[in-house]
């Protein structure tokens, strides 16, 4: 059995074009020099190097981890050939702008190429992602030096950089970030301690750019008070050159569960108190630039999750195939009956139906959001722009805390499908369990994106962008419900919008009474709720795309008799393809979009015991 | 350094063939690639043109369809292609025809090639090419060294049991074998620069007439299923078996 990374290239194409349909970009003039076909392109020859370059590094990786020695820290092995081949083969920086050496691709494309980066080894896809998002943040908010200073160095990726919040009494907490700057001569100093800064210190790369939320002397207390610096290892001359070191140590690195590849470094600054930094943007505006960095950051993190929990669902379903145990329960009293392949075991097709489903739902959302993000940022029609910016800010923490927890479910489903196998190093799907884990926890974990999903994103704008999208979900079930195919499922699933429609409004009022505590309580529930109803609606427009998609094919072929529809889905991968995806938005409306019947109920309950317990003795 | 690669498509590696009842390839669902052997004679001119200068020319014989894995040439770094328009299938003879037509009006300095394409495996087409043409040939190199004066090349070329190294004069036809090289895979902003790279394309008719056809299939079978392997107690009773079974 290969451990070669895999992805569904026809799915991903799928959701871009078919779908979302976004070649409509590709007649605004940012984007007119792109085709169907060059994106098409772009996707499997992207695909190949991840199989070929950066998917064997992978497992190598894991095994061999990082070493730190004296401050520095080396990568395994076969970690800097493959990293400077993605360098140089242009992957590095996809959707970043020309103009600072990227490709300047659409985000949907981006999305879709960080999934497969991400999925073949996401433990250097880390490195390469961090680096292009501070790159991102300089290009945006930088001086015109500092983006001349660092930004194509790192989009090069021959600069690394690094995001620095974390510090060891200041994890969700980052109002109580200690590392202070003080000014001497025109010049920030900064001096202080970071933890868990991934990538803060590697042997891969020449410098290493750290962006720093810090505090300057005298500044307000809590978030409101921090500011950024750009703080690079070596200095860097007027003249581009390389200067002296800038009294950034490492002092450590974390042993980890999993992404053992990654570096997950201890920071000095300033311990010689030379330690230069430059601010970025003015005093006390930190935490909403840094936040600029964490959306797409938190969008790379839900594509962790459904890389790695679609990997592992496609390894599953190629074990099941060839994994011949039992035979079926038909035969069982037949003495002579032979053992069938698992995947023709009920309880199996379970299995594999729910990863099915849900990664190709976290997919769809994650692709939507990058798309929305495509017009927030180019379309022509200033309220399509505003609108669909909110909406892509109100999905972000679902895309991250879903996908997130999705994907660790469905890996840990592939590891169940395999039996004891997958419980060994033979086979990929334990790295994968322990690798995808990590994506519920950082980039603020999915307990503080429910929190934002409920405390800010819905409220926002006197929730003017929870209901538009309820809105335009409204006008999908009005134009749908007489579905030939999916009718029964779009009302059902009428209903369940309904009910997060009820819940939200219950939230409010309850926080309008007073009550904070009792929705913080149901804040996981109801994110989980909230994204269960937006991917079910994403592949419910799935099914009704693919069940268009097959009528013109069974008509183009003549296959009128149900016979032949069969026969047509037998031999034709397309019509077999566009066939289960009508099944998986079944199976997601009537198997898992039930849970929100059960959440709902819960969040209903007022049941307040949680908040009663004696916890605390 | 003018240099011309030419290649092929073939169905992608882990494809399994379909067939009619009839015995004939169901193509209409294939996914192709650029076979395997012809990717290393694009890498190897690459790497001749950088060293010395000039152009590398991306040549095939096909359906409209080819045109992707010529883009994949020139997204590899290939700076034009051309390909013989063709719906028809060819044979060897009828190929190599078509290939001495384009070959003659670019006069390159070198063609490579691949030593035979995965599909079909016959391997004829460089040879008669060579025949065509009038040049020398030297095949299954695992090592092309171009002279300084551009006039000839040693080539190393693998054989049953070792090496033989030749020279040739150029202009010359080259085979690849697996060890020459390793193809790069085509980098992100070599993709988005192909498609503005000059692609000709020459209808069959205009390469003059071709010979007809020598050789067609008639038909294709499947292998019959591979029986089930038995696991034997000794070397004793392995060799008493094959000899009952007159297998050795
Ligand atoms: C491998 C790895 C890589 C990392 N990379 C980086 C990096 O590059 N840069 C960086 O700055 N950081 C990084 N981090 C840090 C990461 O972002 C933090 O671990 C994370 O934000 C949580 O902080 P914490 O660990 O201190 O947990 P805590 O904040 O102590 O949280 C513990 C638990 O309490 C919950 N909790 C906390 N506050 C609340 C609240 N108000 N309401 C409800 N629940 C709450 C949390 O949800 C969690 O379940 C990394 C961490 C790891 C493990």
């Amino acid at each position: 059995m290969s451990d070669e990374y895999l992805y569904d290239l026809r799915d991903g194409q799928f959701v871009l074009f078919e779908q979302l349909r976004i070649q409509r970009l590709f007649e605004l003039p940012q984007f007119s020099e792109f085709t169907v076909g060059d994106i098409e392109m772009i996707l499997a020859e992207g695909l190949k190097f991840c199989q070929k370059v950066l998917s064997p590094t992978n497992k190598l990786g894991d095994k061999e981890g990082c070493r730190w020695e004296n401050g520095k820290v080396y990568a395994p092995k076969s970690f800097h050939a493959a990293y400077k081949q993605q360098c140089e083969a242009g992957w590095m920086a996809m959707s970043t702008e020309t103009e600072f050496g990227g490709q300047g691709m659409p985000f949907a494309v981006g999305a879709a190429l960080g999934e497969m980066f991400i999925g073949a080894n996401p433990s250097l896809s880390m490195v390469a992602g961090l680096t292009r998002a501070a790159a991102e943040l300089l290009a945006a908010h930088g001086t015109p030096e500092m983006k001349k200073k660092f930004v194509h160095k790192m989009v090069a990726g021959e600069w690394g950089g690094t995001m620095c919040l974390t510090e060891p009494q200041a994890g969700t907490a980052l109002g109580d970030i200690t590392t202070m700057a003080h000014k001497r001569d025109g010049k920030y100093y900064v001096r202080g301690q970071k933890i868990f800064i991934s990538g803060g210190e590697h042997d891969m790369v020449d410098n290493i750019v750290h962006l720093v939320l810090a505090r300057c002397e005298g500044a307000s207390p809590g978030t409101k008070g921090l500011s950024l610096f750009v703080i690079p290892k070596y200095r860097v001359g007027a003249d581009g050159k390389l200067g002296e070191f800038n009294d950034v140590t490492c002092a450590g690195i974390e042993h980890k569960m999993g992404i053992n590849a990654s570096p997950t470094c201890q920071l000095v600054f300033g311990e010689n108190d030379r330690c230069e930094a430059e601010l970025i943007g003015s005093e006390e505006q930190g935490i909403r630039l840094m936040f600029d960095m964490m959306n797409s950051a938190r969008i790379g993190v839900g594509l962790q999750g459904v890389a790695m929990g679609s990997w592992a669902y496609l390894l599953a379903l190629n074990y099941a195939r060839s994994r011949i145990q039992s035979p079926e329960m038909k035969n069982v009293r037949d003495a002579a009956a032979k053992s069938v392949p698992i995947v023709k075991h009920p309880d199996v097709r379970r299995m594999l139906a729910t990863m099915k489903a849900l990664m190709e739902g976290g997919r769809s959302l994650l692709l939507h959001t990058s798309f929305c993000l495509d017009l927030a940022a180019h379309s022509p029609d200033a309220e399509e722009r505003e609108r669909l910016l909110a909406r892509a800010e109100l999905f972000t923490p679902i895309c991250k805390a879903w996908c997130s927890d999705t994907g660790y479910e469905a890996a840990t489903l592939a590891l169940q499908t395999y039996g004891g196998h997958g419980y060994l190093h033979d086979y990929p799907v334990e790295q994968i369990v322990r690798d995808v884990k990590i994506a519920s926890i950082y980039e603020g974990t999915n307990g503080v994106q429910a929190l934002d999903l409920l405390g800010r994103k819905v409220g926002r704008k006197g929730g003017t962008t929870f209901l538009a999208l309820m809105g335009d979900i409204q006008k999908f079930i009005d134009a749908q419900k007489d579905h030939p195919a999916l009718g029964a499922q779009i009302a059902q699933f009428a209903g369940r919008k309904e009910k997060l429609e009820a819940t939200t409004m219950n939230f409010a009022m309850q926080q309008m009474s007073g009550d904070l505590d009792y929705p913080l309580l149901s804040a996981t529930p109801y994110l989980r709720m909230f994204g269960n109803v937006a991917v079910g609606w994403l592949l419910l427009e799935q099914g009704v795309v693919a069940h268009a998609a097959l009528e013109r094919l069974a008509a183009d072929r003549q296959a009128t008799t149900a016979e032949a529809r069969r026969a047509l889905i037998a031999d034709n991968a397309d019509a077999r393809f566009y066939d289960n995806k009508i099944k998986t938005a079944q199976f997601f409306i009537s198997n898992l979009l039930s849970q929100n019947e059960h959440m709902a109920a819960l969040i209903a309950s007022g049941d307040r015991s949680p908040l009663e317990m004696s916890f605390e003795e | 350094m003018k240099i011309v690669a030419t290649l092929k498509r073939t169905p992608q590696r882990d494809t399994r063939m379909k067939l009619t009842p009839e015995g004939a390839l169901v193509v209409d669902q294939v996914q192709y690639e650029v076979n395997p052997f012809d990717e290393l004679a694009v890498e190897e001119a690459l790497v001749i043109r950088d060293k010395f200068g000039g152009e590398v020319i991306a040549l095939a014989v096909g359906p409209a369809g080819v045109a992707e894995q010529l883009q994949t040439a020139l997204a590899m770094g290939a700076d034009r292609s051309v390909r013989v328009e063709t719906d028809q299938p060819l044979d060897p003879l009828q190929t190599a025809h078509a290939l001495a037509a384009a070959v003659r009006k670019e006069s390159p300095d070198l063609v490579l090639m691949g030593k035979l394409a995965i599909d079909a495996e016959n391997g004829q087409v460089p040879l008669m090419l060579a025949e065509l043409l009038g040049w020398p040939h030297a095949s299954f190199a695992s090592k092309v060294e171009v002279a300084a004066d551009q006039k000839s090349a040693r080539v190393t070329c693998e054989v049953d049991g070792g090496l033989e190294i030749v020279e040739v004069t150029l202009p010359a036809i080259i085979t690849t074998d697996l060890r020459l090289n390793e193809p790069r895979y085509a980098s992100l902003p070599g993709i988005l620069k192909a498609k503005k790279k000059p692609a000709a394309v020459i209808p069959l008719a205009e390469v003059g007439e071709l010979p007809a056809p020598s050789v067609s299939v008639a038909a294709y079978r499947t292998l019959p299923p591979r029986q089930k392997g038995e696991v034997v107690g000794s070397a004793e009773e392995l060799a008493e078996k094959l000899l009952t079974k007159k297998l050795v």
